[in-house]
């Protein structure tokens, strides 16, 4: 594969998972512009190993355990790169609220997603959005399906709680 | 499932319905990659081999000796005694390291103390005054700007394939230039005078630009003649799972270190003779004298973190130091060292103070002599204005760097190691004005 083919074939696979990708680094970091840097290192990444990648992995997977690694990494917050408004290449826009939700309980719960620690709230962005299985959000975070099931139910109390508090 | 299931799933949904993303999401992924590939090879002869703070309490004011070690030298893979030369030149460096011949490391018969220095940014350091404007002053360093690679009076106007490169080294009278996947070396006057295969990591030219030294994509190590043909090769299958990674060239000594970074090898290409060396080596000064090893150890290891300067005639550990520096190169005269104040993807309680700050800043250039850094720059690497994104030194010992400038541009600037600046090169957008992680405007020989 020469350099033109790669670079085509990476910008076909790009434009075709994109929005699901870019999906998944907001409602991991919870933050356009974290986000922004979660999915543009990811992709560079696999860009770099497009062959090998696209060869024997699946891209999105490889993409999923990249942004989460980097998410969690505290170093990577404190030094993100900060871009002015306008390269920005995504952006987040006020959802529809779904017809069966309260529109202030949907609010509330999307804070309280947003204060989970960050293993816990990636479990559940893997279960709950991208409906992993748990051996494959355990594979996609490096850590045991036991931690899995931890994380997650930690996850759920701890939301359960809140709502209940915010309720009351 | 719980009760909050399928109202969690909504939300996460309804969220994630509200992104968008724009166009040219794949080229900005691919520019970042070109950059982080610029970044890499500016410091990738240390690769893993991180220096991070680590608590050995002491500080530049109460330089202790704590004992002496030997300068841990692995068996040689050569059968024959050790040569030493007594008397190195620039172009001939000594073949040093003492060879053990299969032996275990031994302690030096003169054993001297080695002062290990903890970095802790006390006293501060002169801070990198970067100015403004036109261009008011000139470089030596070489370096490649709208598809045209200048030095000096020099100009060399690269082919359209090889106008953005990855790469520069001056080599003989032309240039080795890598563009993605391919290689080549070009004459004075931009003329391809040889293919090579597809390089990956730094390469490395000795100080009369007489050869080259690169590695191949199968991790094999390629010694070069000016022209570009290969004289000389060291199998991959040395250097570890994935071959070699270059570290240095003095005469005709290569140095490489092990992809796994704990250990190293001094490759006498005309005898054939390599001799291990343990923990990675680079960067190397340009008269083969002096070289920083840092220990391939992982993150909790004892000695984790931290990096000597070796002498490579005598074996000799000149100081070990502790802290978030990590040196990439020396200056000609080997009297100092230019490197980063912090490495991207490490603990921040590795690298910060009790304050929350960084120590150092991204840019630091220290003395040779005793580790101490004496210039700074470039905040953490995210502002706006006044970021290094590549550095060298000149001949003389000024540093010549490309720093971002107001509207995302960048400058080229030549700075004295007080941090006086003077704008060498106007600023310019990057080569893909639209992508603020693309490279350029300038690139920066690698030597």
């Amino acid at each position: 594969m020469d350099e033109a083919e790669r670079r085509a074939d990476f910008t076909a696979y790009v434009e075709a998972r994109q929005h699901a990708l870019a999906r998944l680094a907001y409602l991991l970091s919870g933050d356009r512009d974290t986000a922004e840097d979660l999915l543009q290192n990811a992709l560079a990444k696999v860009y770099r190993h497009w062959e090998r990648i696209q060869a024997v992995e699946l891209p999105d997977a490889y993409v999923r355990r990249i942004m989460v690694n980097e998410n969690n990494s505290r170093w990577r917050r404190m030094t993100r790169r900060r871009e002015s408004p306008a390269s920005h290449v995504i952006e987040v826009l006020d959802p529809p609220t779904a017809a069966h939700l309260d529109p202030a309980e949907s609010i509330d719960l999307w804070q309280h997603v947003q204060t989970l620690p960050t293993q816990q709230r990636a479990a559940i962005v893997l279960r709950y959005y991208e409906d992993l299985t748990e051996a494959q959000t355990a594979e996609t975070l490096g850590c045991s399906v036991g931690t899995v099931k931890s994380h997650t139910s930690r996850a759920i109390s701890a939301l359960r709680t809140r709502m209940s508090e915010a309720t009351a | 499932m719980s009760d909050i299931d399928p109202e969690l799933k909504a939300v996460l949904a309804e969220r994630g319905e509200g992104v968008r993303v724009g166009a040219g999401l794949a080229d900005r992924a691919i520019a970042r990659d070109r950059s982080n590939r610029h970044r890499e090879l500016g410091v990738a002869a240390l690769g893993a081999g991180l220096v991070l703070a680590v608590a050995v309490p002491l500080t530049w004011s109460a330089v202790t000796p704590t004992g002496s070690r030997p300068f841990p030298v692995g068996p040689s893979q050569s059968t024959s005694p050790p040569t030493t030369l007594p008397s190195p030149s620039p172009s001939t460096p000594p073949s040093t390291l003492p060879s053990t011949s299969g032996r275990t490391p031994t302690t030096p018969t003169n054993p001297t103390t080695i002062p290990t220095l903890r970095s802790t940014g006390s006293p501060s350091a002169a801070v990198l005054r970067p100015s403004t404007g036109p261009a008011t002053g000139i470089t030596d360093v070489g370096f490649v700007v709208d598809g045209i690679y200048r030095e000096g009076q020099r100009q060399t106007k690269l082919s359209a394939p090889f106008q953005r490169p990855d790469l520069v080294a001056a080599l003989g009278d032309g240039l080795l230039i890598t563009v993605g996947d391919r290689a080549v070396v070009v004459d004075a006057a931009g003329r391809t005078l040889r293919d090579l295969p597809t390089l990956r990591g730094p390469v490395a030219v000795t100080a009369d630009r007489s050869h080259g030294l690169v590695t191949d994509e199968a991790g094999n190590l390629l010694y070069l003649d000016s022209r570009g043909k290969q004289v000389a090769r060291l199998a991959a299958t040395k250097g570890g799972a994935a071959g070699w990674q270059v570290a240095g060239l003095v005469g005709n000594t290569a140095y490489a270190v092990n992809t796994d970074q704990t250990s190293s090898v001094s490759w006498d290409v005309l005898s054939t003779r390599t001799t291990t060396i343990k923990g990675a080596v680079g960067p190397i000064d340009a008269a083969g004298r002096r070289a920083i090893v840092t220990p391939g150890l992982s993150p909790g290891q004892p000695g984790y973190g931290c990096q000597r300067l070796v002498d490579l005639t005598s074996g000799r550990t000149i100081w070990n130091l502790c802290g978030p520096l990590w040196f990439t190169s020396f200056s000609p005269d080997g009297s100092h060292l230019l490197g980063q104040g912090f490495s991207d993807g490490q603990p921040p309680e590795l690298s910060v103070g009790p304050t929350g700050k960084l120590l150092y800043q991204q840019f630091v250039v220290a003395q040779a002599d005793n580790g101490r850094v004496v210039l700074q720059g470039g905040g953490d690497g995210s502002r706006s204005t006044g970021s290094v994104t590549s550095a060298r030194f000149g001949a003389d010992g000024s540093v010549t760097a490309q720093i971002t400038a107001a509207g995302q541009q960048r400058d080229l600037q030549r700075c004295t190691i007080e941090g006086q600046c003077a704008v060498v090169g106007a600023a310019g957008p990057s080569w893909q004005p639209d992508i603020p992680e693309a490279a350029g405007p300038y690139l920066l020989a690698q030597n």
